[in-house]
C-alpha cells in the first residue's frame, strides 16, 4: 500500500486507502479525467450514489415508522417518536466524528446546548424576552427570526464554538481527546449557567416557540443520514477512517490526520447543532442541566450499542436504545408504588441509566463493533443480492467487500 | 502576605487532592492504557465507608481514615477483577466505555441502595481548628491534607523505585509486552496498579469528605474529571506529569477564586479549564509528556 505515489494523495482521489479499508474498484481508471469522473459518478463507487442508496435504505423504515405512529398511535407515542428522531440526528452527527475517527468524545451535547439556547433566543417573541430576560442586550431582545433563518445564524455560532474547541483538541492524542471533550462540556455548562442575563442561568428558559413537529424532525433525520453518508464515502471521510484503523499507517501515506479530524469535528458539531435546535423547539422550556451528562450518556450509549463505525449503527442504535429507555421509563412508573407482600416499593431511581450502563457493558464484552457491525445496511443488502445473482465479477464494487475474519 | 500564604496553603491542599487522583489514573493508564472513568466511584465508596463507620460505630478519626482507604483499595482491585478483565488489551475507546458504564451503574446503585441525597458526616470538631504557624493561621484540615499528600506521594515514589514490584511496574508502564517477556506477571502488575490507584483515591476521599462534611452518589464525578484533565495537562501516562498537573490545576483554581472579580466568579471553572486547554494548545503532549505519543 505504501507506494511512493501515495504522497501525492491530493491529486489522486483514490490514493491513500488504508489496508483493510474499502478501496473502491478501479472502474475506468485508465481513461481521461472526464470519463473517469462520469464513470465514478455513475458507478456505486460514487459517494453520492452510495449516500443516496444508504439514505434510502435507512430513510424508508423511518418514514414508515412516522406514518405508522401518526396514523395508529396517540400523542404520547408521537412525542416519543419525535424525541427519538431528534436523538437520531444527534447520534448520527456525533458518529460523524467519533465513528469515523474512532475517538470517543463526551462533549457533543455542549453543541446541542449552545444551539438550543441560540435558536431559542432568536425565535422567541420580544415580549416574552422582555419578561423572562430583562437584562438582555436590546439588539438580541428585539430580534425575532423565522426558524430557518434562526437555524442558519445558530449554526454559524455552533461552528465558531466548534472551531474554538476543535483546534486545540485536534492536536491531542486519541487517548487524551475524550478527556478534553469533558472539559469542553463542563466549560459550556458553566457558561450557560453563569450567563444568567442571557439564559436565565440554572432556572428554566421558557417561551421557545414549538416550531418542530414530527415531519420536520423526520426531514432533519434523513438529512443528517445523507450528510453523514456523504462524508463517510467522500475522500476526506475515507482518509479519516484510515486514521482510525491505523493512525501511523495513514500518516505515512500522506493523510493529514489532525486537520482531517478537525473537518470531521466541525461537520459533526453542525449536525449535532441541528439536533440541539430541534430539541429546543421540541421541549420549548429547558435548563442547562438538560444538556449535560445524562443526555451525553444516552447519546454515547446509542452510538456504541448500534456500532459507531457505520451510519446504520448510529440509526439502529438510536432506535434500540430509545425503545429500551422508553420501556425502562414506563417500568419505573409501574414499579414505584407497586405493593408486593404488603410492602410498597418507592423511590426506585435511574432505571434508564442502569439499562444503558448494562447495555454498554454487554456490547463491550460480547460485540465490540456494535449490534450492527461494520458494514452499512445497503452494502450488506447489495452484497447479498449480488451473491444470489452470481454476478460477482461483473460489477466493480465487489472490491468494496471487506473480508471479515 | 498572610493572605498569600493562606491561599498558597489552600492551593497546595486542593492541588494535592487532584494530584493523588490524577496519579492513580495515570498509573492505571500507563500500564494498561485504560482511562478509568469509574475512578470517581471508587472515591465515593471510600466516602460512604467513612459515613458508615462514623454513623454506625462513632469510630475515631484514624479508623475513619483507614476505612476510607481500605474500602477504596478493595473496591479498585475488585473492579478490575470483575468488570475490566474481559476488556483487557482492547482499544482505548472500548476500555473507556466499559469504565464509563461501570461508573453509571455504580452511581445508580448508590442512589437506590443508600440514598440519592447527601449523607452528612460529623468529624471531630478539632479538625476545623486553625493553628497559628509563623503568625499565619492555617486550618488543621489543610495541614492534614498537605501532610497526607506528601506522605502518599513519598511512599509511592519509594515503592516504585525501591521494591521489585515497583520497578516491574515502571517497566510495564514503559513497555508492557517487553516487561512480560522479561518474566513480569501481568496480573500482579495490573492488580497492584489498581490497588495503588484505589489507595490514593481513598486518601483523596478522606480529605475531600473531611472538608465538605457529606457524601452523595455523584460526589466523585467532579474531582475525578478535574483529575483527568490534570493528568492530560501533565502528559497522559507520565506519573510525575500527573502530580504536576494536579498541583497546577489546584493553583489555577485557587488563584482564580481569590482574584477574579465578583461578577466573574460563576465562570471560575470555565476559566480554569480554558487555561488548561490553552496549555494543551501550547504543548499537546502535556507538560511532561513525551512528544512521540504511541496512543
Amino acid at each position: 500500500m505504501a507506494g511512493p505515489a501515495s504522497r501525492h494523495t491530493d491529486r489522486h482521489p483514490d490514493g491513500g486507502h488504508p489496508p483493510g479499508e474499502d478501496a473502491p474498484g478501479a472502474i475506468a481508471r485508465a481513461d481521461g479525467p472526464a470519463v473517469r469522473l462520469l464513470g465514478r459518478s455513475l458507478s456505486l463507487d460514487s459517494p453520492v450514489v452510495r449516500a443516496a442508496s444508504g439514505a434510502t435504505t435507512l430513510g424508508v423504515p423511518l418514514i414508515l415508522l412516522v406514518l405508522l405512529v401518526s396514523v395508529a398511535l396517540g400523542p404520547a407515542e408521537q412525542q416519543v417518536t419525535q424525541n427519538f428522531l431528534v436523538s437520531l440526528v444527534a447520534v448520527v452527527g456525533f458518529g460523524i466524528y467519533s465513528g469515523n475517527t474512532g475517538i470517543m468524545t463526551f462533549g457533543h451535547v455542549a453543541f446541542m446546548g449552545i444551539a438550543a439556547y441560540a435558536s431559542g433566543l432568536l425565535t422567541m417573541s420580544p415580549a416574552i424576552k422582555m419578561q423572562a430576560l430583562p437584562n438582555l442586550l436590546p439588539l438580541i431582545r428585539d430580534v425575532q427570526l423565522p426558524l430557518i433563518l434562526a437555524a442558519i445564524v445558530t449554526l454559524v455560532v455552533v461552528a465558531l464554538a466548534a472551531l474554538l474547541f476543535g483546534v486545540p483538541l485536534s492536536r491531542l492524542s486519541a487517548a487524551a481527546t475524550p478527556i478534553a471533550t469533558l472539559a469542553m462540556l463542563m466549560i459550556t455548562y458553566v457558561i450557560l449557567v453563569g450567563s444568567a442575563d442571557v439564559t436565565r442561568g440554572s432556572q428554566t428558559f421558557y417561551g421557545v416557540p414549538p416550531d418542530v413537529d414530527l415531519v420536520v424532525a423526520l426531514a432533519a433525520a434523513i438529512g443528517a443520514i445523507v450528510v453523514a453518508r456523504l462524508f463517510r464515502e467522500s475522500t476526506t471521510g475515507l482518509r479519516v477512517r484510515a486514521s482510525r484503523e491505523d493512525e501511523l499507517a495513514a500518516r505515512s501515506t500522506g493523510v493529514d490526520v489532525a486537520n482531517l479530524r478537525l473537518v470531521a469535528w466541525l461537520l459533526s458539531a453542525l449536525v449535532v447543532g441541528v439536533a440541539g435546535i430541534l430539541l429546543g423547539h421540541t421541549l420549548t422550556a429547558f435548563s442547562p442541566k438538560q444538556f449535560y451528562f445524562t443526555l451525553q450518556f444516552a447519546l454515547v450509549a446509542m452510538l456504541v450499542v448500534g456500532g459507531p463505525t457505520t451510519v446504520t449503527g448510529a440509526v439502529g442504535g438510536s432506535f434500540v436504545v430509545a425503545l429500551l429507555m422508553e420501556a425502562a421509563r414506563r417500568l419505573e412508573g409501574v414499579v414505584n408504588g407497586l405493593t408486593i407482600a404488603g410492602t410498597t416499593i418507592r423511590g426506585v431511581f435511574g432505571l434508564q441509566e442502569l439499562t444503558l450502563g448494562l447495555l454498554i457493558l454487554v456490547v463491550m464484552y460480547r460485540r465490540r463493533e456494535g449490534l450492527f457491525g461494520r458494514v452499512e445496511l445497503d452494502e450488506l443488502l447489495a452484497r447479498r443480492w449480488l451473491r444470489s445473482q452470481g454476478t460477482r465479477n461483473a460489477v466493480s464494487t465487489v472490491a468494496d467487500e471487506r473480508r471479515h475474519p | 502576605m498572610e493572605l498569600v500564604v493562606q491561599q498558597l496553603i489552600n492551593a497546595i491542599s486542593l492541588g494535592g487532592v487532584y494530584a493523588l487522583l490524577a496519579l492513580g489514573l495515570a498509573i492505571v493508564f500507563s500500564i494498561m492504557g485504560m482511562v478509568n472513568f469509574a475512578h470517581g466511584e471508587i472515591m465515593t465508596l471510600g466516602g460512604y465507608a467513612m459515613w458508615f463507620v462514623t454513623v454506625q460505630f462513632g469510630a475515631p478519626l484514624p479508623i475513619v481514615m483507614a476505612a476510607a482507604i481500605l474500602t477504596a483499595l478493595v473496591a479498585a482491585v475488585l473492579m478490575e477483577r470483575i468488570a475490566f478483565r474481559p476488556v483487557r488489551g482492547a482499544s482505548v475507546a472500548t476500555m473507556l466505555l466499559t469504565s464509563f458504564a461501570v461508573s453509571v451503574i455504580l452511581q445508580v446503585t448508590f442512589q437506590n441502595v443508600i440514598s440519592p441525597r447527601p449523607r452528612g458526616i460529623q468529624l471531630p470538631p478539632e479538625m476545623s481548628q486553625v493553628i497559628p504557624i509563623l503568625g499565619v493561621g492555617i486550618g488543621l484540615i489543610q495541614l492534614t491534607a498537605i501532610v497526607l499528600v506528601l506522605l502518599s506521594l513519598g511512599a509511592i515514589t519509594l515503592f516504585l523505585r525501591r521494591t521489585t514490584l515497583g520497578i516491574s511496574m515502571r517497566a510495564a508502564a514503559q513497555d508492557f509486552s517487553v516487561a512480560r517477556l522479561m518474566g513480569i506477571r501481568a496480573d500482579a502488575v495490573i492488580a497492584t496498579a489498581f490497588a495503588i490507584s484505589g489507595l490514593l483515591a481513598g486518601v483523596a476521599a478522606f480529605l475531600w469528605v473531611a472538608q465538605r462534611g457529606s457524601v452523595e452518589p455523584a460526589m466523585g464525578l467532579t474531582p475525578v474529571i478535574k483529575a483527568f484533565i490534570a493528568a492530560v495537562m501533565g502528559g497522559l501516562g507520565s506519573l510525575p506529569g500527573a502530580v504536576l498537573g494536579g498541583f497546577v490545576l489546584g493553583f489555577v483554581e485557587i488563584t482564580l477564586q481569590a482574584w477574579l472579580p465578583q461578577a466573574a466568579l460563576p465562570f471560575k471553572d470555565a476559566f480554569s479549564l480554558a487555561i488548561v486547554i490553552g496549555i494543551l494548545l501550547w504543548r499537546p503532549q502535556g507538560l511532561l509528556g513525551r512528544a512521540t505519543d504511541r496512543a
